[in-house]
């Protein structure tokens, strides 16, 4: 590249890799990152359950009793990790998705990735034969790597019913409306011919919720999770051309079709491992990369900040969830949360762009 | 099949006769539909049973299932079917958005949150009072999403109001979700209406809902006559002699009662309005004179078809109309988004 570096960005260098980034955009996600490790320690360190800090630094550090460690690991640390993770994979693939379809609502959750990835998962649960390979602990063993085959057969669907010569926005959003239906009625179907007890398993996993999540579970995720870091930072400036149109991302330099394809495995790939964790976690996807592409005054939904923001999201709406009365899991908050939020946005653009 | 926003001349030569005979194929379908839903079930029944229970007051096991169960679920089914499709066809029209039916953009959710609210307000609940909830929470659901929608209507709002549309619909559903979760009353009142069904427990309510169908399918109609010049743009339709303010209030209130008492009587029955006006304008081309009717025509059809899929489907019970809808819904609009080019309405 050899244009000279704009003002308000700064120039890196690592070998053979060269990024130019954004001043905001950097400090932006520094703090970001700032009050994710803060909304961490707010979730590790408090809770419904006093416990004095000394304590839970001690069970940190390794120590503590069994009990300490059940309070502080398995029901603080553990449903938070998730919450990151999860928020953040969302996120990201959200960006990442309506980055390329220069489209907002293409995002996995509401094209019915997520919706995919349930109804596999709660087929091989209420299939008899299936269930009873795993005896009594499908809930990790099984739904992971069933999540994650219907996340990708699901987008599979989508991409070979949508696809002409590239990603006409309305049409995969068309395409994707009908297979979430699609997705949501079989798992609806399924659920009333099953027995209770599998029936109870699948309605609560999907529900959405981050409580009761292993830390043993999240390994999987995190990779994952590594990984999309790293393909979002190398096609960050791809991404950021293809929002441009694919014409005009050809003239750059970009070969829309390599872009596309690997930003959307990505993007299933992050979505179903997410929805692995926590089951179908609605809206996140959706509304994440819109808030930070507004917060952070981006030009289109950023995949990286935008997994950021996925993240603050799913840890804010899992420590609402706790401290509220009764049992609502994180599922039922996150649209909470995040609706309104659009919302206002989208009444606010309104009155800019009609006067 | 091309699409043009004004009927072509030759369509307007030839468009009365090819509408009647199309709108008497429709019926004809719709006919045949309403025959096999009386026929077939748990207990089927020959079609020349079905005649003569209907129309000689024959006396036997088969006349009392056919007057007592199938004809007022199937007349049930006909009202809900051609509301909802006349709904969407109304939601399209006036936003041109090709993704707008009531159950996507939140009309249905805001029907069931005003129920689940005022059960968990207000305790126990009268079944008119139940209406009211219902029309009141479709109703400020249709006014929000107008109010998005039909500021500027330009390519990035199109999307836009489908953004707003879903948002408000997973936000409705959400709250009401969370209000049937911390509130087992409110669970009571809404549980039932998880899946859209035609399987009546309340047949006070249809009896109270019924005369509010009917006056919110005439304002469908007659609010088509002007959808045409809307469709060129508020300020052409101004120019043309179209009240859009008043055109758009009279949608409004439509809509409400339309899918507000679908809701009511039903449960939310979502992509019914997506893909009975996408048939419709397949069918009869894009005058939103015909586009209406058609679509409720069209909308009774896939409603019935579902319900009497869902009671054969399944060995012992039936699918809820929702589910069945769905499946088969879903591969029809699968069918629309491939073969036709896409147009902005």
């Amino acid at each position: 590249m050899t244009a000279s570096t704009p003002p308000r960005s700064w120039q890196l260098r690592v070998g053979p890799i060269g990024l130019r980034v954004r001043r905001r955009l950097v400090i932006g996600a520094l703090t970001a990152v700032l009050v994710l490790l803060g909304l961490l320690a707010l979730a590790v360190f408090t809770g419904t359950l006093a416990m004095p800090v000394d304590r839970v630094v001690a069970v940190l550090s390794g120590g503590g009793t069994r009990v300490e460690r059940l309070v502080v690991i398995d029901n603080r640390l553990a449903p938070a990790l998730a919450a990151l993770l999860v928020g953040f994979a969302l996120g990201c693939a959200g960006g990442l998705t309506q980055s390329i379809t220069r489209n907002p609502i293409a995002s996995p959750d509401i094209l019915g990735v997520t919706s995919g990835a349930g109804a596999f998962a709660v087929l091989l649960i209420t299939t008899p034969a299936v269930a009873g390979l795993v005896g009594d602990n499908p809930a990790s063993s099984l739904l992971t790597p069933a999540a994650i085959v219907g996340g990708l057969l699901t987008a599979g669907i989508i991409l070979a019913l949508s696809w002409r010569t590239g990603f006409d926005g309305v049409r995969v959003v068309l395409v994707g409306l009908a297979v979430n239906a699609l997705a949501l009625a079989g798992t609806a179907w399924m659920l009333t011919r099953t027995d209770l007890l599998n029936a109870q398993v699948a309605v609560r996993w999907l529900s959405g919720s981050v409580n009761g999540v292993k830390i043993g579970d999240l390994w999987l995720l995190a990779g994952i999770s590594a990984l999309a870091l790293f393909v979002c930072i190398r096609l960050g400036r791809d991404v950021g051309a293809l929002r441009l149109g694919r014409d005009v991302a050809a003239t750059v330099g970009t070969v829309p079709g390599r872009v596309e394809l690997v930003a959307l495995a990505v993007a299933v790939i992050l979505t179903s491992a997410s929805t692995a964790v926590a089951g179908p976690i609605a809206f996140v996807a959706f509304v994440a990369p819109q808030i930070a592409m507004r917060l952070f005054r981006t030009a289109g939904p950023p995949p990286l900040v935008g997994g950021l923001a996925g993240a603050g999201v799913m840890m804010i709406a899992a420590q609402v969830a706790d401290r509220l009365p009764g049992t609502l899991p994180v599922g039922v908050l996150t649209p909470l949360i995040g609706a309104p939020y659009l919302l206002f946005l989208m009444r606010s653009y309104v009155r800019k762009t009609s006067g | 099949m091309t699409v043009s926003l004004s009927p072509t001349p030759r369509s307007r030569s030839g468009g009365v006769t090819r509408y009647l005979v199309l709108g008497f194929v429709l019926v004809v379908v719709l006919l045949v539909v309403v025959l096999l839903s009386l026929a077939v079930g748990s207990r089927n029944i020959a079609p020349s049973e079905v005649l003569s229970a209907l129309f000689t007051g024959a006396d036997s096991d088969d006349a009392t299932v056919i007057t007592s169960q199938r004809l007022p679920r199937t007349l049930l089914g006909l009202l809900v079917g051609v509301a909802l499709g006349m709904a969407g066809a109304l939601m399209q029209g006036h936003t041109r958005n090709p993704l707008a039916d009531p159950g996507l953009f939140g009309v249905n959710a805001g029907a069931s949150f005003g129920v689940a609210l005022s059960v968990s307000l207000f305790g126990g609940v009268s079944s008119g009072g139940l209406v009211v909830a219902a029309l009141v929470g479709a109703g400020a659901a249709a006014v929000i999403v107008f109010a998005f929608g039909l500021r500027d209507i330009s390519g990035s709002s199109l999307m836009m109001l489908a953004v707003v549309g879903t948002t408000l619909a997973a936000l409705l559903a959400a709250l009401t979700t969370a209000l049937v979760l911390l509130d087992a009353s409110a669970l009571d009142a809404v549980r039932f209406w998880n899946v859209g069904t035609l399987a009546q427990r309340n047949y006070d309510l249809v009896g109270l809902l019924v005369p509010l169908l009917v006056v919110g399918l005439l304002l469908a109609l007659y609010n088509s006559i002007s959808l045409n010049a809307l469709g060129l743009g508020e300020q052409v339709a101004t120019s043309l002699g179209t009240r859009v303010a008043a055109s758009r209030m009279v949608s409004i209130v439509s809509i409400t009662l339309l899918a507000g008492a679908a809701t009511a009587i039903c449960g939310p029955i979502s992509f019914l309005g997506l893909v009975a006006p996408h048939v419709a304008r397949a069918i009869g081309g894009s005058d939103y004179r015909r586009i209406v009717p058609f679509a409720g025509l069209t909308g009774a059809v896939l409603l019935l078809t579902a319900d009497t899929v869902g009671r054969i489907t399944v060995d012992n019970g039936e699918l809820q109309v929702g589910i069945v809808l769905a499946v088969i819904g879903a591969p029809v609009l699968l069918a629309i988004t491939r073969r036709r080019r896409l147009v902005a309405l």
